[in-house]
C-alpha cells in the first residue's frame, strides 16, 4: 500500500449555511449524489480499497445510509466521527487519526469535485519525491463572479485569492501568501532568486484542497511543539512547509548523536521540523562521494542541493475541477456535472422510471432522479430534478436544483432557486433566486426575489 | 501622444521604412577601464585583435542596417578617424557609417536629445553601445516590435535580454536586475538588486496581472529596437540620463503616459557588452570559444590578417615564430608578426601584432596588445598588457593587474595583485575633477609618452628601469558608488552571498509560527556606518597582523567608503574610533592606560600614511580631535592617555596648534560633565602649548 486515503467531510459549510443548516455539507446532492460521493468515486476508480471518512459524530450514521442508497461502493469506508462535534481543522483531524496512518497520505476534501486522473498527482509526488504535492486549478476565466447567488441579490464577489510563487516548470511551489497579506509590496528574497531565478507567480489558481503527503509530516504535526500549533492543511500547514524549504536545516544535530540526545531530552517533546526530515548518514556519504554531474534527471538538481524538504504542485488545466464550497459554487457544481457523463457513470440523466407527460420538454443538460413525476407543458431548463419529486402542469424551471421529495404545483416559474428536500410550493409560486429549505411551504401566488425561505433563525441573508 | 498624432507619424515613416537605422554609442559614460581609457576610447579597444567597435559594426550591417550612426564624444577624433576608414564605408558597402561628435555629452540621455536635435532618425532604429559582441538575428525582434507598435502606438521600446543564469561569467556583478513581465513580455517592473537581500514588488502587480514572470536570469544586452516615440520621451524628460532612467520613468508614469516597455528574451544567440575588465575577459574567452560564431578571429572579415585554426583552440595569424619547445596550450590567439620564445608557455591569452615573447615565459590568461616586449622569465597570470609596454626579465605579474600604454616594469620585481600602472603622472591624474575622466579630450593628446618624473615613480614596484606611475583608483567624494572599478578576474560569485545565508539563519532559527506571511515587511536597512566600521576595523587588523602597506590600507578604506557611501567627515572619526579600538581587541584582558598607550603609539607610528592622507585641513583635524575626545568619553583608559595621544599626534605634524588651540576653546555651552572633564585633561598640554616653551616638565610626568 503506497498511500492511504483520508476525506474530510467534518467541514460545516460556514460559506453555505443557508443549505447546510438543512442538510450536512458533505451529504448535500450535486447531480443527485451525494457532494462525498465524488471523492469516494475517484479512490475507487483509482484503485484504492480503503478510505478513512473524517466526519462530524452528528453526521456519520446518515452518511453511511446515504452512501448505501448511491449503489454499489466497493471501497472499505472506516468512517472516523469526531466527537461532540468539534470544530477542528484539517490539521487536527489528521492528527486525530494517527495511529491510523503506517504510509503516506492521501488527503482530499469532500467538497471536491473533479474528474482529472489521480496519478498525475501522484506521479509528481513519486517523481520528485515531494514532501507535499497539492493540486491546483485555474479559476475560470471571469469565474463565478458576477453571477447572482440564490438567496441573495448580490453578484458573487471575488474570492480569497493567493499569490502562488511556481518555478520555470510550474511545478515546485516557491512561495505562497494570501493576496490580501500583500499590503504594499511583496517582498522576494536575493537567496531564493539566485536559487531559482525565474519565477512565475500566479494569481488566478485555487487549491483544490487535494493534497500527497509524506508520512513524516503527519509524524511533525501529531508530535511536535510547532506541528501540535498549526490547525489547517491549506490555510498554515503548507505555507509552513513551503516556507520552510528553503530555510537552512542543520543535520548537525544529527550527526551528532550524544549531543541532539541531550537537547531532544532538554527541549521534552520540542524538536524542530529538521528532526523529522528523513535523513541517514549513507545517503550524505553517497552525496560527498559521488561527483558534481553523477545525478541526472528532474531529481539532479535537488540531489545536489540537498532540500530535503520539497512542495510540488500540479496544476488541472484541463476538464472539471471545482470545489462545491460556497453557494455560488454548489449551483456551478449541478450545472457543470451533467455535462461529465464519466463522473455520473452509467446511470442516464433522466431515470427511466420517471413519470413524464409527452408534452414536456427537458433538456439535455438536465437531471431527474427516480420515481419523479412531471406534468404536462412543463419546461425544464439547466435544472437537476432530485428523486420522488413532483412537477405539476405548467411548470418552468429554469437553473436551478431541486432535492428530493419536492413538490411543485402547477404554474409556477422557478429560477435560479435551490429547493431543499421535501419542500411543498403552491401553484403559480414565482421564484427567482431563492433558497427554499428543508420541508418549508411557499404558498399559493407568492412571488419572490432573491430570499431565503426557512425558519425563523434561518432568514439572514450571507 | 494623441492617437491621431501617432496615426500621422506612422504614415510618415511608412515611405521611409526601408531604410533601417541604428545608433552606437560609442562612448561609456565612466571610467571602468581606466586608465587605459584615458588613452584611447573603450569602443577602440582590442578585444581578440580586433577593435572592439568593429564587432558591433560588423553585427549591425550583417542584420541589414543600412545606415549606422556612430556617436562620439571622448576621444571623438579618434573614433571619427577610425570609423571613416573602415570597410563599411567603401563604396561597395550596403551600409553607410557616419560618426556623429559631440563633445560635452555625458550620457545616453544627452546623446539620443542631440540625434533627435539633429533629426537624424527618421524611424524605429536600433540602439547599442559600442563595446556589443553578438551574433543576434535582429529580423525577428524588429519584426515583432513593428506589429506591437502597429497594434499600440504606445510600446515604445523593445529591449533585448539574454538568458544567463546568476554566477554566469558573461553576467557582470555590476548590473544585476530583477524584472517582471507580464504574459505579453511588457515589463511592468524593473529593479536594480546590488547588494540588496530583498526585493519588493508592488501589490499592484499582481493585482492587475494574473501572471506575473519574475527573472533574475537575465543579462542586459544593451540592445534596443527604440521606437520615434523614445527619442521623444528623451527630449520631454531632460533628466532621463541612462536607460535605466528612461526605464524606471516609463514605468513610473505608466499609469498616467501609458507607454510600454516590452522585452525579447534570447537564449540560443549570443550578445555581450564589455562593460567591465572581467567583462573583458569573459567576452574574448567567448570569441575564442566561438560561441559568437561568426564573430570568430578566423572569420572575422574585419581583421586583415587570416587566421589559422589548430586545435584547442589556437589561433596563429602569419609570420608568428614559435622557438623550440614553446608551448601553446590551449585558447591562445597569436596576432601576425609575433614572437614567442623558447620554452615558453601560453595557455588563455591573446598576443596582438609585433609582440616579443622572450624565453622560459609562463602566460596564463593574460590579454597582451600590440608591439609589447616581455623579456625571459617573466610570470603573467590575469593581467591587461596596452600596446608598447615593456616587461623586463624575471617579472612576476600577478591577477588583475593592468598596465596602461607605454608602461615599462623590471626587472626583477613582482607586481601584486590589482596593481594598476600608466605613464600619466599623478599630477594629472585627478587634473578634471568631477568631470568623467575618460571623456576628456585633453587627455587624448599623446599623454603619458613624455619622459617620466623620477620623484613620483615607485621604485620599489616598477623596479630599476621600470617607467610608469600607480595609478589610484578615482575617490571623489560625491561619485556614485556604482562606479567602483571592478578589477580583472574579481568577478566571482555575487557578493553578500555568505552574509546573507548566515543572516538567513538568524532569523529562521527564532522564526515561530505566528510569523506574518511570507517575509517580514522592509526590515530597517542595515546601518550602513556600522557595516563600514567593521569593515575598516577588519581591514586595520589585516593591515597589522600581515603587515601590508598602509597604502594598501587606504585603497581598501576607500572603497569600503564608496560601498556604504560614507562622506569624508564621518569617514575620519570612524576611522579614529577603529584605530583607538584595535588594542583593546588583541589584549585579552582590561589594559593599563600605560600598556594601551605604547600599543596606541605604536599604531600611530604605523599607520601615519593613513593619517596623513585624510587629515588635511583644519576641520579635518577638528574631526580627528572630536572622534579621539568622544571615544574617551566611553572608555576610561583611553580618557587617562587623552592628553598624550593628542600630544603625539602634535608632535607627528598631524595635528597643529592653531587648531588644538581654536577647538580646545570653542566648547559648546550645553556639553555634558563627562565632556567637560575629557576636555580637562588637555589643560595642561595647552597651556604647555600657549606657553611655547621647550619641552615640558609638567606633561612628562
Amino acid at each position: 500500500m503506497e498511500f492511504q486515503a483520508v476525506i474530510m467531510a467534518a467541514g460545516r459549510g460556514s460559506r453555505m449555511t443557508d443549505l447546510s443548516n438543512n442538510i450536512p455539507k458533505a451529504l448535500l446532492p450535486i447531480g443527485n449524489h451525494p457532494m462525498i460521493w465524488y471523492p469516494i468515486n475517484m479512490l475507487e476508480k483509482a484503485g484504492f480499497e480503503r478510505v478513512i471518512i473524517i466526519t462530524l459524530e452528528s453526521v456519520g450514521k446518515d452518511l453511511r445510509q446515504k452512501l448505501k442508497s448511491c449503489g454499489e461502493i466497493k471501497l472499505e469506508l472506516d468512517i472516523v466521527t469526531i466527537p461532540n462535534d468539534e470544530d477542528w481543522g484539517t490539521a487536527e483531524s489528521l492528527r486525530h487519526i494517527r495511529d491510523k496512518i503506517k504510509t503516506d497520505v492521501l488527503v482530499i476534501s469532500s467538497d471536491l469535485i473533479t474528474d482529472i486522473e489521480l496519478h498525475l498527482l501522484a506521479d509528481i509526488h513519486r517523481k520528485y519525491d515531494s514532501t507535499i504535492t497539492t493540486l491546483l486549478y485555474q479559476q475560470a476565466d471571469q469565474g463565478l463572479e458576477g453571477m447572482t447567488v440564490p438567496g441573495t441579490r448580490t453578484k458573487k464577489k471575488s474570492d480569497q485569492r493567493d499569490i502562488i510563487g511556481l518555478d520555470e516548470k510550474g511545478q515546485r511551489m516557491l512561495l505562497m501568501t494570501a493576496e490580501a497579506d500583500v499590503e504594499v509590496s511583496l517582498g522576494l528574497k536575493m537567496s531564493l532568486l539566485r536559487k531559482f531565478p525565474c519565477i512565475q507567480f500566479e494569481t488566478r489558481l485555487l487549491d483544490a484542497h487535494m493534497y500527497f503527503l509524506k508520512k513524516w509530516v503527519v509524524d511533525f504535526l501529531a508530535d511536535s511543539k510547532q506541528g501540535r500549533n498549526l490547525t489547517t492543511l491549506k490555510g498554515e500547514v503548507l505555507p509552513y512547509l513551503v516556507k520552510k524549504q528553503f530555510s537552512r536545516i542543520s543535520h548537525a544535530s544529527k550527526a551528532d548523536d550524544k549531543d541532539s540526545a541531550i537537547i531532544n531530552v532538554k527541549q521534552d517533546g520540542q524538536l524542530d521540523l529538521s528532526q523529522y526530515l528523513p535523513y541517514d548518514e549513507l545517503s550524505k556519504k553517497s552525496l560527498e562521494m559521488s561527483p558534481w554531474n553523477a545525478h541526472k534527471g528532474e531529481m539532479s538538481r535537488v540531489y545536489q542541493k540537498g532540500d530535503s524538504l520539497r512542495c510540488y504542485t500540479y496544476i488541472a488545466s484541463s476538464g472539471m475541477c471545482l470545489r462545491a464550497n460556497n453557494v455560488a459554487a454548489y449551483c456551478e457544481a449541478n450545472r457543470q456535472v451533467t455535462a461529465q457523463k464519466h463522473l455520473l457513470g452509467d446511470e442516464p440523466l433522466i431515470h427511466p422510471s420517471v413519470n413524464k407527460s409527452k408534452s414536456s420538454g427537458i433538456g439535455k443538460d438536465c437531471m431527474v432522479g427516480e420515481r419523479s413525476s412531471i406534468g404536462d407543458q412543463v419546461s425544464v431548463k439547466r435544472s437537476i430534478i432530485g428523486r420522488h419529486c413532483t412537477i405539476g402542469d405548467k411548470v418552468k424551471i429554469n437553473n436551478s436544483v431541486i432535492m428530493d421529495h419536492v413538490t411543485i404545483n402547477e404554474g409556477c416559474v422557478i429560477q435560479g432557486t435551490i429547493l431543499c428536500p421535501n419542500a411543498h410550493v403552491n401553484k403559480n409560486v414565482d421564484l427567482k433566486d431563492c433558497i427554499v429549505g428543508a420541508s418549508q411551504n411557499v404558498v399559493e401566488g407568492a412571488s419572490y426575489n432573491g430570499e431565503v425561505i426557512g425558519e425563523g433563525d434561518m432568514m439572514m441573508e450571507i | 501622444m494623441s492617437g491621431k498624432k501617432a496615426k500621422g507619424k506612422s504614415d510618415n515613416s511608412l515611405e521611409q521604412e526601408d531604410v533601417l537605422q541604428a545608433v552606437v554609442i560609442a562612448d561609456s559614460f565612466n571610467t571602468r577601464f581606466a586608465p587605459v581609457s584615458l588613452e584611447k576610447p573603450r569602443a577602440l579597444l582590442p578585444l581578440v585583435n580586433c577593435p572592439i567597435i568593429d564587432y558591433t559594426l560588423e553585427f549591425l550591417a550583417t542584420n541589414g542596417v543600412q545606415e549606422i550612426f556612430v556617436f562620439c564624444s571622448s576621444h571623438s577624433d579618434q573614433i571619427k578617424r577610425h570609423v571613416e576608414k573602415c570597410k563599411w564605408n567603401k563604396k561597395t558597402s550596403p551600409c553607410r557609417v557616419c560618426p556623429v561628435l559631440s563633445e560635452g555629452c555625458h550620457s545616453l540621455g544627452d546623446a539620443l536629445r542631440e540625434m533627435e536635435r539633429k533629426s537624424l532618425i527618421r524611424s524605429h532604429f536600433v540602439l547599442v553601445t559600442g563595446d556589443l559582441v553578438s551574433n543576434l538575428k535582429l529580423k525577428e525582434v524588429l519584426e515583432m516590435h513593428k506589429n506591437r507598435f502597429q497594434k499600440d502606438k504606445l510600446s515604445a521600446i523593445t529591449l533585448v535580454f539574454k538568458e544567463a543564469y546568476p554566477g554566469h561569467r558573461s553576467r557582470s556583478t555590476e548590473g544585476e536586475f530583477v524584472v517582471a513581465l507580464d504574459s505579453n513580455k511588457q515589463i511592468s517592473h524593473y529593479q536594480k538588486v546590488q547588494k540588496k537581500r530583498e526585493v519588493h514588488f508592488p501589490a499592484r502587480l499582481f493585482k492587475e496581472n494574473s501572471r506575473v514572470n519574475v527573472r533574475y536570469n537575465l543579462l542586459n544586452t544593451h540592445i534596443c529596437i527604440c521606437s520615434p516615440r523614445v527619442s521623444e520621451l528623451f527630449v520631454d524628460n531632460f533628466d532621463y540620463q541612462t536607460m535605466d532612467d528612461f526605464i524606471k520613468g516609463v514605468l513610473v508614469s505608466e499609469e498616467i503616459e501609458g507607454n510600454k516597455l516590452f522585452m525579447h528574451i534570447i537564449k540560443e544567440d549570443y550578445a555581450g557588452t564589455m562593460t567591465n575588465l572581467p567583462l573583458y575577459d569573459a567576452i574574448s574567452k567567448d570569441v575564442i570559444h566561438r560561441w559568437a560564431f561568426p564573430m570568430v578571429p578566423d572569420n572575422l572579415s574585419v581583421s586583415n590578417f587570416p587566421y589559422s585554426l589548430s586545435r584547442h583552440n589556437v589561433y596563429l595569424a602569419k609570420d608568428v615564430t614559435l622557438e623550440k619547445d614553446c608551448v601553446l596550450e590551449e585558447d591562445v590567439v597569436i596576432g601576425p608578426g609575433s614572437h614567442i620564445g623558447v620554452n615558453t608557455r601560453v595557455t588563455h591569452s591573446v598576443i596582438g601584432r609585433n609582440c616579443k615573447i622572450g624565453d622560459n615565459v609562463v602566460l596564463e590568461n593574460a590579454y597582451i596588445w600590440d608591439n609589447v616586449t616581455i623579456e625571459a622569465n617573466c610570470h603573467i597570470n590575469m593581467a591587461l598588457l596596452c600596446d608598447s609596454v615593456h616587461v623586463k626579465s624575471e617579472v612576476t605579474i600577478k591577477n588583475g593587474c593592468v598596465l596602461s600604454f607605454g608602461v615599462k616594469v623590471g626587472p626583477h620585481v613582482t607586481l601584486p595583485s590589482g596593481t594598476l600602472l600608466t605613464r600619466i603622472p599623478p599630477s594629472a591624474q585627478g587634473e578634471d575633477g568631477d568631470d568623467f575622466q575618460d571623456t576628456s579630450p585633453r587627455e587624448g593628446e599623446t599623454p603619458g609618452m613624455g619622459l617620466i618624473d623620477e620623484a613620483s615613480v615607485d621604485r620599489g614596484l616598477v623596479g630599476e628601469e621600470g617607467e610608469g606611475y600607480v595609478w589610484r583608483l578615482d575617490t571623489d567624494e560625491d561619485d556614485d558608488d556604482e562606479l567602483v572599478q571592478q578589477m580583472l578576474s574579481l568577478n566571482l560569485t555575487p557578493e553578500g552571498e555568505e552574509e546573507e545565508e548566515e543572516e538567513e539563519e538568524s532569523e529562521e532559527s527564532d522564526d515561530d509560527l505566528d510569523d506574518e506571511g511570507l517575509s517580514p515587511p522592509a526590515s530597517p536597512p542595515p546601518d550602513d556606518t556600522k557595516l563600514f566600521y567593521s569593515e575598516v576595523l577588519d581591514s586595520l587588523q589585516r593591515t597589522i597582523e600581515e603587515n601590508i602597506k598602509v597604502d594598501n590600507l587606504i585603497l581598501e578604506i576607500n572603497s569600503s567608503k564608496y560601498a556604504y557611501n560614507i562622506a569624508m567627515h564621518e569617514l575620519i572619526p570612524l576611522v579614529m574610533k577603529a584605530i583607538l579600538e584595535m588594542p583593546h581587541l588583541k589584549a585579552s584582558g582590561p589594559l593599563s592606560s600605560q600598556q594601551l598607550l605604547l600599543a596606541v603609539k605604536k599604531l600611530f607610528v604605523r599607520l601615519k600614511p593613513l593619517f596623513s592622507n585624510y587629515i588635511k585641513g583644519a576641520e579635518s583635524q577638528k574631526d580627528c580631535l572630536n572622534a579621539l575626545e568622544e571615544y574617551s568619553m566611553v572608555n576610561e583608559s583611553t580618557a587617562a592617555i587623552f592628553a598624550k595621544l593628542v600630544h603625539h599626534l602634535y608632535d607627528a605634524d598631524i595635528l597643529s596648534e592653531e587648531v588644538i588651540l581654536k577647538w580646545y576653546s570653542k566648547m559648546d555651552q550645553d556639553a555634558d560633565t563627562r565632556r567637560r572633564e575629557v576636555r580637562s585633561k588637555l589643560a595642561s598640554f595647552v597651556t604647555w602649548l600657549q606657553e611655547a616653551e621647550e619641552e615640558s616638565d609638567e606633561e612628562g610626568d
